[in-house]
């Protein structure tokens, strides 16, 4: 744990190491103030660097909106060494690497499954020109990725999303396994695992997995987002949903996001809220870069008041005001949940996470909890053949457990654990919804945590209605009338004073 | 609070290309076209087969011109024009129009003109739009001397071609040469084109979204916008060779035929034959014809040496002994003694022809 260093005293006789503690604090402070501009750490930035400044291995469960980036950034500018980011998006890495770059850091590079494989050689060569080097799990099971990577002696591995590691966790990658031995290839340097959540059975399998030192601190900040108001909404039918969900959202304050399971959802709603006057826009993984691009500019200039997301395709998105988080559909646990409500009020003012739940509902992520996991048949058929050809998911997964040298009997065990383990996480999210008392308890409950008591700033779950402007959350502003500029305005527009006509 | 028409939606599910009417203008009310040959042709596949039976349909001039389109927003355009009946597909799988609406083949090409996309097959259009995209992000973020911002992900290809671009001395700023050729276009062409350019303060708007400001199809918008990125490579490549926007495209332009096709078609033109081509550029006799064929189809009459390589005798007897309808020759079936090679290359000059 961190020492707070103005509890030191003169005659301690670990004075030396106090002092040490003192300067380390002052240094990330100064840190602070140099590369990011701020006075102040969120909760849990603090204490995962000072365990980094201090050697240590560090394990932190920090939930989205508290800075994870932040952590790794600064300690990397503190060691004054290159720091890997293991990513499990391309577009994650992409974001990141642009986020550096707009903050004026230029080294930084993704090697990723973008590049050709000259281009990937190029930049493995002149690797030492980079302070941030973002890459996938899959990506450093190539040979030459890792010698380069030797080459540089890495000063700060991260493990980014740190829960896909665990089978346990609904996230896992089987590439993510690897990364144990991608460390110790790498000379076990100093490695920062992060995940917005995990509890005990994921946490433990994180340490395994990586086998992180014995000394590792563990950072947890609490899941509790007291600023979000928790809100079920339960419905008679699908059309009555929709219904609500336009009347809501033309109601509440803007701006917001809402998650659906499908694209095409996710755009024709995007529609419908444009005809009702509303700006919205869609943004998912079936977009091209440009468009996505544009929809995360605008939404960030405040351009875009709603934007319809499937949930794979939120991660990009870091904006502080966002006011509200709409499931039009069920997630498939409290963790992801949890995950996704937290892009909402990241600057700390009141923000309301609502879940929308009609008949049939629930049948959607059951079947996706089955569906994900290979069958006996997929199973038998990989371990069958010599050399199978491996096209779907999850007979890729079933081809990487092969390769590894699991038996086919093992596998079977491992997948039903699996999906019992799927199962009994969507039982949770349906006692959430469920939930007749108090949803922030339930939550936390679910994460071994305690809830504040309930209060009117609390929640509302499905018997109970809330209203908008109690919590000062009604939709307050006027309808713009978009009109597009003519070409020589937008012009003019982009390229300032040096536009000549 | 106003009131809105929940269900059942009108709108295509978004971001696609190819919407039901854009292929409707691609089929035909006299000729069955088969689904795989126009789609592979909009893709800019260039197998002889793909090729062959594009010029057939009289869609070679689409070759390359939606690289992007996937099969399923492909299949569900067949699928809304048969569950509206206007199309039907015969046991091999090939569409007719059998309805008598009105024709799209005007407005297609009213929005997307045949001088422009015929330029589509000469052009790397991802590059071409990440670069120029990329391009003008910099140069704007740089008029307001902004040097942080985020950048537009693109392939480390483009990213590299403009940071070499970018260091390069500009004859005139490339606002300046923007300006001028969009002073070439209506001035709606105009404004579409610069709604969806990245920069200062200037995210650029969806396809989706102006769709709903422009009031028009997105489809339709896509092959406009298509239709103007072929209008500034044409503008771009009549600049001098130093001015900056024709540094930054010409990069982006290929030849139509591929070296190795244009080697071999050297070849014909020096006078060798085709197996003495085959040995002496150690390739396969088959792959040497489908050069051949490839660079019959895809240049004009007089560029190939047709007289080299088809003799009158081969296109009387096959005129002589095959269907009067080119489509309803079959290689296999054929009573004149020929080679595939000149069977095809005999389709092509007849079609070419007018046939
Ligand atoms: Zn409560």
């Amino acid at each position: 744990m961190a020492v707070d260093p103005t509890h030191v005293k003169q005659n301690d006789p670990r004075l030396k190491l106090k002092q040490s503690d003192v300067d380390f604090a002052r240094e990330r402070q100064a840190a602070l103030r140099t590369h990011f501009g701020f006075s102040d750490f969120h909760p849990g930035q603090a204490a995962a660097l000072d365990g980094l400044q201090h050697g240590r291995d560090v394990l932190a469960v920090l939930p989205t909106g508290s800075g994870k980036t932040l952590v790794y950034e600064l300690a990397t500018y503190l060691l004054n060494r290159p720091c890997l980011v293991v990513s499990p998006l391309l577009s994650l890495m992409q974001d990141q690497v642009g986020r550096l770059n707009q903050r004026g850091e230029r080294r930084a590079v993704a090697i990723n499954s973008m590049m050709t494989p000259p281009e990937r050689m190029q930049a493995l060569q002149r690797l030492d020109q980079f302070r941030f080097i973002f890459t996938s799990p899959e990506m450093l099971l190539n040979n030459d990725v890792i010698q380069a990577l030797r080459r540089l002696q890495i000063g700060l591995l991260v493990i980014d999303e740190a829960h896909c590691i665990s089978t346990w966790g609904p996230d896992f990658r089987p590439a993510y396994r690897s990364l144990g031995t991608v460390r110790e290839a790498l000379g076990e340097p100093l490695t920062l695992a992060v995940t917005a959540t995990a509890d005990h059975q994921v946490q433990t399998d994180i340490e395994k997995v990586l086998q992180l030192s014995a000394n590792h601190a563990v950072v947890r900040q609490s899941v509790d987002r007291t600023n979000i108001f928790l809100n079920v909404m339960r419905f008679t039918s699908r059309k009555q949903k929709n219904e609500a969900l336009l009347t809501l959202v033309e109601s509440s304050k803007k701006p917001g996001i809402i998650y659906f399971s499908s694209k095409k959802q996710a755009d024709e709603w995007a529609q419908r809220f444009q005809v009702a006057g509303i700006n919205a826009a869609s943004y998912h993984a079936g977009l091209e870069a440009t468009t996505r691009f544009s929809v995360q500019q605008q939404f960030m200039l405040d351009r875009l008041q709603v934007v319809c997301a499937t949930s794979a395709f939120g991660m990009g998105i870091d904006k502080a005001d966002i006011r509200f988080v709409i499931h039009y559909h069920m997630p498939s646990n409290l963790l992801d949940y949890v995950q996704e409500i937290g892009r909402a009020g990241r600057d700390g003012q009141q923000s309301i996470a609502t879940l929308l739940v009609a008949p049939g509902d629930a049948q959607l992520p059951a079947d996706l909890a089955d569906l994900q996991l290979p069958d006996k048949a997929t199973i038998g058929r990989v371990y069958a053949e010599h050399q199978p050809v491996l096209q779907s998911d999850p007979e890729r997964l079933v081809g990487y457990y092969k390769e590894h040298g699991y038996g086919m009997d093992e596998l079977i065990e491992l997948l039903a654990k699996r999906l019992q383990s799927r199962r009994l996480a969507l039982r949770k999210l349906m006692q959430y919804i469920d939930e007749p008392d108090c949803l922030r308890k339930n939550l936390l409950a679910a994460f071994d945590e305690s809830a504040p008591s309930h209060d009117d700033h609390c929640c509302a779950n499905s018997a109970t209605t809330m209203t908008l402007s109690s919590l000062d959350l009604a939709d307050d502003e006027p309808r713009v009338n978009l009109q597009l500029p003519d070409w020589q305005t937008q012009m003019r527009q982009l390229f300032s004073e040096k536009f000549i006509n | 609070m106003r009131s809105v028409k929940l269900t059942p939606t009108r709108f295509s599910a978004g971001g696609y290309a190819v919407d039901s009417e854009f292929l409707y203008a691609l089929l035909s009310t006299t000729q069955t076209r088969r689904p795989k040959v126009i789609f592979n042709c909009l893709r800019g596949v260039k197998t002889v087969s793909i090729l062959y039976w594009s010029l057939r349909y009289g869609l070679l001039s689409w070759l390359n011109t939606v690289p992007t389109v996937s099969w399923e927003e492909f299949t569900n355009a067949i699928e809304t024009l048969k569950n509206a009946g206007r199309i039907v597909e015969n046991d091999d799988d090939q569409l007719l129009i059998v309805d008598d609406g009105q024709s799209q083949v005007e407005l297609v090409t009213q929005l997307y003109p045949e001088n422009l996309r015929e330029r589509a097959s000469e052009v790397h259009q991802r590059q071409l739009i990440e670069t120029t995209l990329l391009a003008i992000q910099a140069t704007s973020q740089q008029s307001y001397q902004a040097m942080q911002y985020f950048p537009l992900s693109v392939t480390e290809q483009a990213r590299k071609q403009v940071r070499r671009w970018f260091r390069q001395p500009q004859q005139q700023p490339l606002s300046q040469a923007i300006t001028n050729w969009l002073q070439t276009l209506s001035a709606a062409d105009a404004q579409l084109f610069v709604s969806q350019l990245v920069g200062h303060e200037h995210p650029g708007l969806t396809f989706t979204q102006l769709a709903s400001q422009l009031d028009q199809p997105e489809w339709q918008l896509r092959l406009r916008q298509a239709a103007n990125w072929m209008s500034l490579v044409n503008f771009a490549e009549q600049l001098p060779p130093q001015d900056g926007l024709h540094a930054l495209i010409k990069p982006q332009l290929h030849d139509r035929l591929s070296k190795s096709v244009r080697d071999t078609l050297a070849g014909v033109l020096q006078g060798y034959s085709r197996e003495a081509i085959s040995s002496r550029r150690r390739l396969k006799f088959s792959t040497v014809s489908e050069h051949l064929l490839t660079a019959a189809i895809l240049l004009p009459m007089e560029d190939f040496p047709y007289q080299k390589c088809l003799t009158q005798t081969d296109i009387k007897s096959l005129l002589a002994s095959e269907p009067a309808n080119i489509d309803d020759w079959d290689f296999n079936q054929q009573e004149a003694v020929t080679d595939y090679f000149t069977f095809r290359l005999v389709q092509i000059w007849e079609t070419k022809n007018g046939r």
